[in-house]
């Protein structure tokens, strides 16, 4: 096995000479999956910040109960900017230092687009509802009436809690009474119970008893929007381009072969007393280890960066093992048909350039068109980055993985059986 | 002395896109013993190069086998291998590596490692005289010293038979002169076999122990410079340069039946690659100098104009020309 190790180190050393070689794959690559992995994420809500939702906030009736209802909306959608009573020193409600704001301002910000939505809470709000009467809040919105609105939604939900709260206050006391041997001695005690009831009851609705799971497709996580957004973009980015950087690492020994055969030192090495299968299997073992190499740079830069990959190492390195094996084993392949260095170059360039969006290496598999997926299937990049999907979103383990990286190594085995039976070394 | 290398009826075959099959090689035997010189002569395409290429494994032969120091080639190829050192036409080098990182490399292919590499190495840098070079890349070397590099890679390993395919092709005089003594001091010093193929006389003259003259992919004869040379006897070869002038069959054939001594006659184009014809008469005859007037009357009557006679004494090229009817260079 010496002369088999001596060609794959000498093959090594022959790569990394390459200054082209070095830049691309400690600069170029980390720089181009950084940009991309931005963009991804700013695509996605990624480093943008959390969306502010501005809604114009009329208070006709400045009591309790209308402050009260403020803050449960506030509760209800933490995005919502009630205007101007949450404006800041930034002015996110685009007041222009104005404090107050009148229902002919408001509706012209709402035509603007200054504002999503205005509420208005009638004078007399607070007295009516503890009377037991019917109120009418205002909400206005351009919001498309076909689509989902989220502001609306928020809106509907608390004043139903209010309601809720309010009906409580109006059955409670006749239901306490209805029990026998129980009165309410005075007025002043039947208020102060309505009142308990009311608190109560409010308090209940604050804690959501029952409430939806509700789970996004991307784990945005839930304390450093800054760190999930970058998750969401180099998650796809860092095995993307990594894994295309991979292919422009391996497929030039297609180039190599092709110049050490006509230079002679292919030939010059059958002649010595090492078994054949040293010699190409030395030069593509020094391609597999290039590729891992690529691997290890573009991820560890994303760890540095504080990117989580998941929580199975193993199944990790397996993924990039087989897809690294079944690019060389390709490559092992094809270089039996290239005639000549601008063959093998054009078909380099042409199948990594091909076979990596095609396989999702640009971009999810997921937002192409059912048959473009379908398609994408003929490309060891798409098994690839199905596994790292698996394991960077979906907390996936070696079992998940484990289709995909068979499916990778079945490619490697039968590209590279192809490859050494057809293999010339004049 | 020991024979280092035994050819026994080596055959190779190719077969063309068309189907057709070509005989590259037919048959070809001989013998090299320890501490020769054996010379493998033949014009370009006459099968020199196959016959070296399944002698070192490169190519299976169709038939035949080869033993080197009692090695089968195609029972035993890594034994047989590792006796061989081999030193191609092309610059079988790395160039983006230093002329030591090239023979460390080759070295080790031979399982030579550590103090014993770096003692092997350093002996050969000295051999080939770049002792004060040996850290500069090979890309940087001159067309003589990248030579010398390529001659010492194969002989790092200390083989028993050394083949050089043609190692002067391309090199200038003085570089071509070093090379020559080269593969004298492999001989004298080392007491090495070497196979030498060429396709130029004059070096297999002065080099060779033994000569095997091939053509159209057989070995036509065997031996020494002057065994050879006998085969011609007493003839003289006349070389008659005419220039652009092309002469043809019917002329080459007056020239023979109608002066009397002459056993043989050939025309070879020496122009290359396109360039103006560059035509050169060569006649086999008993006592040249006296059929000489009669050949240049005759080449004046059919205005055939002669720029330059020569006369040479019997030597491997006449040898070629009485064997194969055609000249070496042809």
């Amino acid at each position: 096995m010496q002369t088999f190790f001596n060609v794959a180190r000498t093959e090594l050393r022959l790569i990394f000479q390459s200054r082209a070689q070095l830049v691309n794959m400690f600069v170029i690559s980390p720089i181009l999956a950084l940009v991309v992995g931005l963009g991804t994420g700013a695509i996605t809500g990624g480093f943008s910040e959390t969306p502010r939702l501005r809604v114009d906030w009329i208070d006709r009736d400045q009591s309790d109960l209308s402050t009260a209802f403020a803050a449960q909306l506030r509760t209800a959608n933490s995005n919502l900017v009630l205007c101007p009573i949450d404006n800041d020193e930034d002015d996110v409600c685009r007041l222009d230092n104005r404090d107050t704001l009148d229902e002919d301002l408001a509706r012209e910000r709402l035509i603007d687009g200054d504002s999503l939505a205005l509420i208005i809470v009638p004078d007399g709000f607070e007295s009516d509802l503890l009377d037991g009467r019917s109120v009418s809040v205002t909400y206005r919105s351009n919001a498309d009436l076909t689509a989902s609105d989220h502001i609306l939604e928020t809106v509907q939900a608390v004043t139903q809690q209010i309601s809720g709260s309010f009906v409580a206050v109006a059955v409670a006391p006749d239901a306490v009474e209805s029990a026998e041997g129980f009165e309410f001695p005075d007025n002043a005690s039947r208020q102060r119970y309505q009142e308990n009831v009311y608190d109560v009851a409010t308090e209940l609705w604050a804690q959501d008893l029952v409430q939806v799971s509700f789970e996004q497709t991307i784990d945005v996580g839930d304390e450093d929007s800054q760190v999930s957004t970058a998750q969401i973009g180099f998650g796809q980015s860092i095995p993307g381009m990594s894994t295309m950087y991979v292919m422009f690492s391996i497929f030039p020994a297609m180039t190599a072969l092709i110049l050490e055969r006509e230079n002679w030192t292919l030939q010059r090495l059958v002649m010595t007393p090492a078994p054949r299968w040293h010699l190409v299997g030395g030069k593509i073992a020094a391609r597999f280890v290039t590729g891992m190499i690529q691997y290890g740079i573009l991820f560890g830069v994303a760890a540095l960066l504080g990117i989580s990959f998941g929580g199975d190492v193993l199944a990790l390195v397996l993924v990039m093992m087989g897809f690294v094996f079944a690019i060389c084993g390709l490559t092992l392949a094809l270089a039996t048909l290239v005639r000549s260095e601008g063959q093998a170059n054009g078909i380099s360039l042409l199948l990594t350039l091909t076979l990596a969006p095609l396989g999702g290496a640009w971009w999810p598999l997921d937002i192409t068109p059912q048959f473009m997926q379908v398609i994408g299937r003929i490309s060891p990049v798409a098994w690839a980055m199905d596994a790292f999907q698996a394991l960077i979103f979906e907390q996936g383990g070696l079992l998940t993985v484990l289709p995909s990286v068979l499916i990778l190594t079945a490619i490697g085995l039968v590209f590279t059986i192809i490859g050494a039976s057809r293999f010339s070394y004049e | 002395m020991p024979t280092m290398l035994e050819v026994q009826n080596l055959v190779k075959e190719f077969k063309r896109r068309d189907g057709d099959i070509v005989k590259a090689v037919q048959g070809v035997s001989f013998d090299i013993h320890e501490g020769e010189i054996f010379s493998l002569l033949g014009p370009n395409g006459a099968g020199k190069t196959t016959t070296i290429s399944m002698i070192s494994g490169l190519i299976s032969p169709t038939e035949g086998d080869a033993s080197i120091g009692g090695h089968s080639i195609t029972k035993e190829p890594l034994k047989a291998k590792a006796l061989l050192g081999v030193i191609p036409q092309e610059i079988a080098l790395y160039p983006t590596l230093t002329a030591r990182q090239n023979l460390e490399f080759f070295g080790r292919m031979y399982d030579i490692t550590g103090q014993e590499l770096v003692k092997r190495v350093d002996e050969v840098l000295e051999f080939i005289d770049l002792v004060d070079r040996q850290n500069d890349r090979v890309e940087t070397f001159s067309g003589g010293m990248k030579r010398r590099v390529n001659i010492g890679v194969g002989l790092l390993h200390r083989p028993q038979l050394v083949y050089m395919d043609e190692p002067t092709v391309g090199v200038d005089p003085q570089s071509r002169r070093r090379i020559l003594d080269t593969v004298l001091r492999l001989r004298d010093e080392y007491q090495m076999a070497v196979l030498y193929t060429t396709h130029l006389m004059e070096e297999s003259q002065e080099l060779s122990d033994r000569v095997g003259i091939i053509d159209h992919g057989k070995l036509i004869a065997v031996g020494s410079v002057g065994e050879l040379t006998q085969q011609v006897g007493e003839e003289d070869r006349l070389v008659l340069n005419v220039g652009e002038q092309i002469v043809g069959e019917e002329l080459l054939g007056r020239l023979k039946s109608e002066i009397n001594g002459i056993s043989n006659v050939s025309y070879a184009n020496l122009a290359v690659d396109g360039a103006a014809a560059q035509g050169e008469i060569n006649i086999l005859a008993t006592r040249g100098r006296k059929a000489l007037p009669d050949v240049i009357t005759l080449l004046n009557d059919v205005w055939i104009d002669v720029s330059s006679i020569e006369v040479r004494e019997p030597d491997l090229e006449a040898v070629f020309l009485n064997l194969t009817g055609h000249a070496l260079r042809d």
